[in-house]
């Protein structure tokens, strides 16, 4: 089963249309890789039922998000860019406001991920650092056994000591099987870590959504000269950038010439090109 | 609707404890002199009308709006617990407000002034929220406080204008019109709790 199906998703806004089909596997962590202003957000907002497609349906967890929802979320552990939970509150009263909002609420795994990542208890959450706060939401979002982690940007704008912490948590969490996770990013390394699936989005548009793996099989990462570039299969070209010194390519690799000398390439860099072909 | 109950009191222990404190305050003052000063019986349960609202902007600056809607919570829910809470703050203060009164006005044989207190009082303390909830959770905070401010301008007065009024008509009659001012609050109180699980479901987090 999907954890997640999006079909003929359509959204607009003004200066703004998004359209996407997208699935995510149960068991499977899917990185929703764009830049600012991509649709992630919109993305994640309509999965979770929080804004209405102008056309379209998503499946969450076998639910229709648009016919009574709310019950379903008891299965999603959520943690947004902005954080969202109360300033004024500290860890050990958020976790009395949760047990009284999510009928799984386990304030014993509540309390041992405060422990495991440090954080107290008696501390007004306005008070914490950018990376505890985003600890806390992470807590809270797993200390209800949900089934599916939807996260919005939870990695930008943390230091790479408690990125990887973050990142080290959701491995943890996808090593059940009927785990799942969507994660949106701008900063792809970190999805590039954890990621089964990568999709790339791009001014609303889906540019591409494979298994991660899969990626580095098929395309690969040429450094060829102007007159070299300008002799191949357009079919084989994934994207480019010219530099003075010639050209940097991402090829297919069942397309590329016999010989050509292709290097592995990274998830930025097919997303980067793929986005700059786009725009050429 | 137990877990925002909660987190709301824990956000009126936070916020609200000043104004609290300036309440209990205003109700003594209101509690003393030979005339009643309306100013320091109406500020404690306008005050309390509207603490629950001015959470509202504490939860939007907060983000928690939108992180709240991830929950296995419905829009409607979310709506009720804020009329519940609003109800709550009232009641209590509203009550508080009577005794008081009560102790000053029932040994002077006034009880006709406090049965008029406890009829022009939910008029303004629930007609505030009921206004300002339905504007502030479909449209924001900065609408809702324009709303608030007008009101505070024009409506109150106009509440006191009627009671001062009322206290000059024949018994029956002020009883008549202090009766359907009570009957009214309530009601536009209850309108708005329906408009408001309208609206709020309707808006896009």
């Amino acid at each position: 089963m999907n954890a997640i199906e999006i079909r003929g998703l359509e959204k607009h806004y003004p200066g703004f249309d998004l359209r996407l089909d997208l699935e995510l596997p149960q068991g499977c962590i899917l990185g929703l890789i764009g830049e600012n202003g991509a649709g992630k957000s919109t993305t994640i907002k309509s999965v979770l039922g929080m804004i209405r497609p102008d056309a379209g349906s998503i499946t969450v967890l076998g639910h229709d998000n648009s016919k009574n929802f709310a019950p379903v979320r008891e299965d999603i552990g959520v943690v947004l860019d902005e954080g969202g939970l109360p300033q004024c509150l500290n860890a050990a009263q958020l976790g009395r406001v949760m047990s009284g909002i999510y009928r799984n609420w386990d304030q014993a795994v509540y309390e041992d991920y405060l422990k495991k990542l440090s954080l107290p208890k008696d501390k007004a959450y306005k008070d914490f650092s950018r990376g505890m706060k985003m600890k806390l939401a992470i807590a809270v979002a797993l200390s209800h056994h949900p089934k599916l982690l939807v996260l919005d940007e939870a990695t930008s704008g943390l230091d790479p000591v408690v990125r990887d912490e973050v990142v080290e948590i959701f491995s943890e969490f996808t090593r059940a099987e009927e785990h799942a996770v969507l994660i949106s990013s701008h900063i792809v390394s970190d999805l590039e870590k954890i990621c089964d699936y990568v999709a790339f989005l791009h001014k609303g548009r889906l540019l591409l959504c494979e298994e991660k793996d899969a990626l580095r099989e098929q395309y690969g990462l040429a450094q060829l000269s102007k007159s070299d570039f300008a002799a191949l299969d357009e079919a084989a070209v994934i994207g480019h950038r010219a530099t003075p010194y010639g050209v940097t390519a991402i090829l297919r690799r069942d397309a590329a010439p016999a010989g050509l000398a292709l290097e592995p390439v990274s998830i930025e860099d097919l997303f980067i090109l793929m986005v700059k072909e786009g725009e050429q | 609707m137990k877990g925002l109950i909660r987190k709301d009191l824990y956000m009126i222990w936070t916020y609200g404890r000043m104004l609290l404190l300036m309440s209990a305050v205003f109700l003594l003052f209101g509690a003393m002199g030979e005339e009643q000063n309306y100013f320091f019986l109406v500020y404690p349960v306008l005050f309390a009308g509207v603490l629950p609202v001015t959470l509202i902007s504490y939860e939007e600056r907060d983000g928690w709006n939108s992180l709240c809607d991830t929950m296995p919570i419905s829009r409607k829910t979310v709506v009720n617990e804020r009329y519940v809470m609003t109800l709550l703050c009232f009641l209590a203060l509203y009550v508080l407000t009577l005794a008081v009164q009560a102790a000053v006005l029932l040994p002077k044989g006034r009880g006709a002034a406090l049965a008029q207190l406890a009829c022009t009082l939910p008029s303004v303390g629930l007609m505030a929220p009921a206004v300002m909830i339905p504007v502030t959770l479909r449209w924001g905070v900065e609408k809702g406080r324009i709303v608030y401010y007008f009101f505070i301008g024009v409506v109150v007065a106009l509440g006191l204008i009627g009671a001062n009024y009322l206290s000059g008509l024949s018994g029956e009659i002020a009883g008549f019109g202090m009766g359907a001012m009570l009957a009214a609050s309530i009601a536009v109180f209850a309108l708005s709790w329906l408009l408001s699980i309208r609206l709020y479901e309707k808006r896009e987090l």
